[in-house]
């Protein structure tokens, strides 16, 4: 009997209520006249235990392979699954990970203007940090379950109906592949490169498979960060990229301060290294507007603060530290651009420029008291090969970061100049701790504020999380250039500690090895059309702010939502300066080229899950979209509206792997079941498409492409040809099965190698070694980012080689932004940043919809199990207050709106959540909610100047990460409860 | 009165290091109850404190912040505990309670609803459409609206904002060493093994009649209405004896189980309950003995009228004693741990924090079977095909 069948005839037992025993027995019996033996007393002995193999032979399986999981979430844990007959049964942790770091006295020290400053790792008693087994969390646990769910695909469909009406007609491959390539070629021929994907799961073979794809037909890929709101460019001014410890580092802080990351929901495979650290001795601070269960349940100290306003916070924080003195002065010279001088006529950096003729333009320059004059400071981007150092102690060089000082320009005019410490000093000198205007901003009393201050302070090793949300508020910019300050500031960052983005992608040693599937970079072959060697070869571009921002016209919703809102008054720039600005960056050529998205690859993306104002982004990129190709496991919301959907082989059913940097291993897809139904790997799909168009490409003789673009730094080059097209992505038969590109992957990189691919193969894992994010894979310690710059004097890559707080672009000095400080004017009184009514009165609440720890996005929210274990229907919480002035009861249904469009959730209650909040955790298709509507339709884009400063040399260009972030969480809305 | 003098396995949940991701309970849920009539049930849940928690109003009193509300009941019947200890030791009781309430499906477990996701595929309105049919929950064939749940509270606590206060509380089978299902059991189906002490319910003697479920305050055992027999958490039996660690001890990411026998004074369980005293037993007072403690939560500090920070914790003191055996107790493992962090603070060691940050899996892991401290499932039950690459996977 089937499992459904069971679970029927159970539930109608079930109903039947006391009556049943008797009928089971009837039913069976044979049953009822058998153990009729005499039991004395079953505490002390029970003899009739024959029966108990029954359970046994539930835990029994026929196969098991190592298996991980890919749909966006930066974990990659080893798990095994276990099946019986070619069906997956469960899974669970391999959990085989060994305790590595183990304290070798004295080994990890360092020096700060040459003075030794001891270990900066602090080890846990015993000389110990410990093992991340096992890794995996709920979701992972049940991935055998959501996979068997009837959403899943089983085969190749085509849309025989209109966009998202749902009527398909199944294909076979062959059909599939046949008409997709004749489609690909006619627009390729029409607008070479006129396609865009959206690549979503992290695994080399999957992901890399689409990007790879995508790069050969010369598309734009968009940034999967500046997509969804992830990236960091307030950070990478400061830092250049994206940083991140492994995750055993956070065992090391003795205080940590989850700030914007709610680390115990999401980061669970790695939060017992911060609930082992309280045990190793260490604080742990958690500020959120919410009391989430990281403030509820890890936090020695709750810092309740006002939605959007955590730049004040981490302004009082360092305008305290600095007005007390209480900074590292020795760090701040050897290690920040604090020291370093500024004009100020023009606000600009002094440079070489300035001070010789034909001087460069990153060589600047600070105070040195020893000579009293100001000399060039070594370790800058264009500092000369003999000064690529930070160790100004061993040059004898002492700079002053405090003061005027008068310098001689090379056209003889003399400056006063002055240095980045002065004018941050100066930008956050009104943020006092105790000041109305940071008490009203914040919502916080002094004595938070105060204490937090002095945590910090004391701690010896201070760690700050900064997950992905706090990019996503309109201060989020400057909120990380501050807290980035604080851990400058204190002489922590790059020594005993260290801060921690979410990230979840790296470089293996070995150049490109690591993108190397992602991105074809093969030597020249005539054959492929290429004259020459091409750096970056055939790899796709990407975009980060076109896909909503042009493809999704948004700026024009953004003026109506904005409408009745002083946001100028407010933030400094309102929706028609953001425009400006826009048009400005793309005549300037500060973004790369935007091709129109005639082909669109969804490759597992979501794409209607992560986008502003949902609705009208579809309304607005659709109709653009000659081709819109689906390459999924499961039919979402977005695969609903797609021309074809391609049936992919879910985590479970390919062989491949995929690193991050949150554990030092690199992670095995071991194909834990063959695949089942008509199903095949992302690689084998792309390999298939890629076939069939050189196959009708050669038949029709086509010849190479020429194909130019702008990539946001320089222009780039190249050719498509179609007719090598599959030659090339196989790499002429390298890479032709999943197998041998996988183990091509691992041989190329030094990372891995031979041995640590056999080490894969047979383990599940195998860990990294060589250089990791601005520091190394140890054997016996954690690999922090920064170390490269604080511990070995090397000059990282931001323009000044150090940890850069003063930015000169033209923008930033527009706004007046130099500097890290709030980006809010006197006319902000605190509170989110959020629209007004049409008749310009507030909306009385804000929206909160950050990660959820019940999906990986929308990847397992609607599992059956989980859903279990939430409402089982999509929910808000609101405060209960809020509930009872508003006749809102528990699971009442609730419509939340504003003049920008509904949406509906069954209310829940939570005292942890402040009243003006409306929170939900996101992920939602929008098929699960009462008609069809989605938080997303509520928000809308906003766009930072600051973040679309580009050029063509040095760290402040566009990068996926230095880009437009999407900008949406302040969203004004009203609710009502409502019948359903 | 009996007395269990059989080994006896015992376990240690540190909630200061639940994460509440409900691991557990899925790692539960696909090993055993996700088939065959047990659906519904939760042999390992997750329940956010105070509230009424899985089944609703579980206990023979509430855990609801201020103790109100419908109670399910259970246990045995003036409950005398030995005074001065820590670990619930029980030195009287009278008869077993046996009229504890029934759950019901639907108003204390929660209803196994189902999803149509089908409905993905079909032909309807596009996008926004008031109407268009999409994945809800159904129960029986029509949409329903649950009412309850194994989490329904979750996150829910008590007190106001910024000084809400909740903590999660794991909860599988006591496996007591007076067990009250086993008392309630005229059948006596239910039994205790010599070994290690697990409670099971025999699954060909068992009658249905489900005294046990009514006696058992936890609520921990469940009527299968397949089977017509009481089913239960077996913790892991088949893996216990192997060497194996429970699924739910071993998928646990926030690594805050601990297991081994009592009657191992090296081992970490052992050190815990007896030699530190900072793990309690959940309501020593019903009188059953429970195997399962608990390391008490640390709260954060709490604030003032005008946000201003205090000194005082914010899950009060006075709640937990009602779970956990009573304040002074609490209090004692509370300043045991918040001391024994210092002094790791100030450089020094301590075995109480070692033991709790429990670096590798055999430090929390003591089943000790053939020398070793665990054993792992491909060790006891290897099969043919494992760990293989797809060229030789054919």
């Amino acid at each position: 009997m089937d499992q459904e069948a069971m679970t029927e005839i159970g539930r109608r037992s079930f109903l039947k209520g006391t009556g049943l025993g008797l009928l089971a027995l009837l039913a069976d019996p044979g049953r009822a006249f058998s153990k009729i033996q005499v039991v004395e007393d079953p505490l002390q002995e029970y003899e009739y235990r024959g029966w108990e193999d029954l359970y046994r032979k539930e835990w029994t399986w026929d196969r098991v392979q190592y298996v991980t999981h890919s749909l966006g979430c930066v974990g990659k844990c080893s798990l095994k699954l276990y099946s019986k007959n070619g069906i997956p049964l469960r899974e669970e942790q391999t959990a085989t990970y060994p305790v590595y770091a183990i304290r070798t006295p004295g080994k990890y020290t360092y020096e700060i203007m040459g003075k030794p400053r001891g270990e900066y790792i602090r080890y846990g008693p015993g000389g110990k940090i410990p093992s991340f087994s096992p890794r995996g969390c709920q979701k992972g646990c049940l991935y055998s379950d959501w996979m068997k769910q009837s959403d899943f695909l089983k085969y190749p469909l085509k849309r025989v109906g209109e966009r998202g009406e749902r009527k398909w007609k199944r294909l076979t491959w062959e059909q599939a592949f046949d008409e997709i390539a004749e489609k690909i070629i006619e627009i390729e021929l029409k607008d070479p490169g006129a396609m865009v994907t959206t690549s979503r799961p992290f695994s080399q073979l999957s992901k890399g498979g689409s990007e790879r794809f995508t790069g050969l037909l010369g598309g734009q890929l968009i940034p999967v960060s500046a997509m969804v709101g992830d990236a960091y460019p307030g950070g990478h001014t400061a830092l250049i990229g994206r940083v991140g410890s492994t995750l055993d580092d956070w065992f090391t802080a003795d205080l940590l301060i989850g700030w914007t990351q709610n680390f115990t929901a999401m980061r669970m495979p790695d939060a017992h290294f911060a609930k082992e650290a309280k045990d190793n001795g260490a604080r742990i601070i958690v500020v959120d507007p919410n009391h989430n269960v990281t403030a509820a349940q890890a936090a020695d100290l709750f810092v309740p603060i006002r939605m959007g306003s955590d730049s004040y916070l981490a302004a009082a924080i360092c305008n305290t530290i600095i007005k007390e003195k209480k900074y590292d002065a020795e760090f701040l010279k050897e290690q920040s651009d604090l020291p370093f001088l500024v004009r100020p006529d023009t606000k600009k950096f002094l440079t070489q420029k300035d001070m010789k003729p034909g001087g460069k333009e990153f060589q600047y320059y600070f105070w040195d008291t020893k000579s009293n004059q100001a000399v060039e400071a070594p370790g800058c981007l264009d500092s000369p090969a003999d000064k690529k150092t930070l160790n100004i102690a061993r040059l004898g060089l002492d700079p002053a970061l405090e003061g005027r000082f008068t310098v001689r320009l090379a056209d003889g005019k003399e400056v006063e100049c002055t240095t980045v410490f002065e004018k941050t000093k100066e930008g956050l000198a009104r943020y006092n701790l105790d000041s109305d205007l940071v008490r009203e901003a914040t919502g916080l009393h002094p004595s938070v504020i105060r204490t937090m201050t002095d945590w910090i302070l004391e701690s010896k090793s201070l760690h700050i999380t900064n997950g992905y949300n706090c990019q996503k508020h309109y201060d989020g910019y400057q909120s990380e250039r501050l807290k980035i300050l604080i851990l400058v500031l204190t002489g922590q960052l790059g020594g005993p500690g260290a801060y921690h983005q979410t990230y979840e992608g790296m470089k293996l040693e070995g150049g490109r090895a690591a993108g190397g599937l992602h991105f074809p970079d093969q030597p020249a072959r005539p054959e492929f059309g290429i004259e020459k060697p091409i750096k970056g070869g055939k790899q796709p571009y990407s975009v980060g702010i076109a896909y909503e921002v042009i493809y999704g016209d948004s700026l024009e919703r953004t003026k109506k939502y904005f409408a009745n809102t002083p946001l100028k008054e407010q933030i400094g720039f309102d929706a028609n300066d953001m425009e400006a600005f826009l048009k400005d960056a793309i005549q300037k050529k500060y973004l790369p080229s935007m091709k129109p998205p005639r082909i669109s690859l969804w490759h597992s993306c979501n794409n209607y899950r992560n986008k502003t104002g949902q609705q009208s982004w579809r309304e607005h990129y659709l109709p653009k979209v000659e081709l819109l190709i689906g390459t999924d496991i499961r039919m979402t919301s977005s695969m609903q509206s797609c021309d074809y959907v391609l049936s992919a082989a879910t985590d479970y059913e390919r062989w491949d792997i995929r690193e991050t940097t949150t554990n030092p291993f690199l992670t095995l897809y071991g194909q834990g079941v063959k695949p089942m139904f008509e199903r095949r790997s992302d690689w084998q799909i792309y390999a298939g498409l890629c076939k069939a168009i050189q196959e009708k490409a050669r038949a029709r003789g086509i010849k190479s492409i020429p194909f130019e673009y702008w990539n946001g730094t320089r222009q780039v080059k190249r050719t498509i040809d179609l007719s090598t097209i599959y030659d090339e992505y196989v790499q002429n038969g390298e890479l032709d099965s999943d197998e041998k590109a996988v183990e091509w992957h691992n041989l190329k990189s030094k990372g891995i190698g031979k041995e640590g691919h056999e080490k894969l193969v047979r383990d599940g894992y195998a860990k990294f070694r060589g250089p990791a994010k601005y520091g190394n894979y140890e054997d016996d310690a954690p690999a922090r980012s920064m170390t490269w710059q604080v511990v070995q004097k090397k000059p990282s890559g931001t323009n000044t080689g150090r940890f850069q707080f003063y930015v000169d672009h033209e923008y930033h000095i527009k706004l007046d932004q130099m500097t890290p400080k709030p980006q809010y004017t006197d006319m902000w009184r605190g509170g989110p940043q959020s629209p007004k009514r049409p008749d310009g009165s507030p909306y009385p609440f804000v929206m909160n919809f950050p990660h959820t720890k019940w999906g990986i996005h929308s990847a397992y929210r609607n599992n059956r199990w989980l859903m279990r274990l939430q409402r089982g229907d999509v929910y808000l919480y609101l405060n209960p207050k809020v509930m009872a002035e508003r006749g809102i009861k528990d699971m009442d249904m609730v419509r939340v709106y504003n003049h920008m469009g509904e949406w509906f959730a069954r209310a829940k209650e939570w005292p942890g959540n402040p009243p003006y909040i409306v929170f939900t955790e996101h992920g939602w298709d929008h098929f699960m909610t009462k008609n069809w509507t989605h938080y997303n339709n509520l928000n809308c884009e906003f766009l930072n100047p600051l973040e679309l400063a580009g050029g063509t040399r040095g760290h402040i260009v566009y990068t996926g990460n230095h880009t437009s972030n999407r900008i949406y969480y302040e969203t004004g809305v009203d609710i009502e409860k409502v019948e359903g | 009165m009996s007395e269990f003098k059989g080994r006896q396995l015992v376990a240690v949940f540190d909630l200061n290091k639940c994460l509440e991701c409900h691991t557990c309970t899925v790692a539960c849920k696909l090993l055993w109850t996700n088939r065959s009539g047990r659906e519904y049930m939760y042999w390992n849940n997750v329940e956010s404190m105070p509230g009424y928690g899985y089944p609703k109003g579980w206990g023979a009193t509430n855990q609801t912040a201020d103790g109100s509300g419908e109670v399910l009941g259970g246990g045995f019947k003036d409950v005398v505990l030995e005074e001065g200890r820590t670990d619930g030791k029980v030195k009287s009781r009278g008869d077993v309670i046996k009229d504890g309430k029934m759950p019901s499906l639907e108003d204390h477990y929660g209803l196994p609803w189902e999803y149509n996701y089908e409905a993905v595929f079909e032909p309807g309105p596009t996008f926004e459409t008031p109407g268009a049919k999409g994945v809800r929950p159904h129960w029986q064939g029509k949409e329903v609206r649950p009412t309850w749940g194994p989490n329904w509270e979750e996150d829910q606590g008590a007190g106001e904002y910024p000084n809400h206060w909740v903590f999660s509380l794991p909860r599988i089978c006591n496996h007591c060493t007076d067990p009250a299902c086993l008392a309630a059991c005229p059948r006596k189906a239910i039994y205790k093994r010599q070994e290690d002490g697990i409670v099971l319910v025999d699954q060909e003697r068992c009658r249905g009649y489900r005294h046990c479920v009514r006696a058992c305050p936890y609520k921990k055992v469940y009527f299968n209405p397949t089977t017509g027999m009481s089913e239960k958490c077996l913790f892991c039996y088949p893996r216990v004896e192997k060497g194996v660690p429970p699924a739910c001890f071993w998928q646990c990411p926030g690594r805050m189980r601990f297991i081994g026998f009592k009657d191992d004074k090296e081992s970490a369980v052992y050190k815990l309950i007896y030699v530190w005293k900072v793990a309690l037993p959940l309501h020593p007072e019903y009188g059953t003995e429970p195997n399962v403690f608990y390391v008490p939560p640390i709260g954060s500090f709490k604030f003032g009228p005008n946000g201003e920070l205090t000194n005082e914790r914010r899950i009060p003191i006075e709640y937990l004693g009602r779970l956990l055996g009573g304040v002074e107790n609490v209090k004692r493992a509370q300043d045991t741990v918040l001391a024994e962090r210092e002094k790791v603070r100030k450089g020094e060691r301590s075995e109480l924090c070692e033991i709790l940050i429990g670096f590798d899996s055999e430090d929390r892991f003591q089943l000790k079977v053939d020398g070793v401290p665990f054993k792992r499932p491909e060790e006891v039950q290897p099969v043919k095909v494992q760990f293989r690459r797809p060229s030789e996977d054919v």
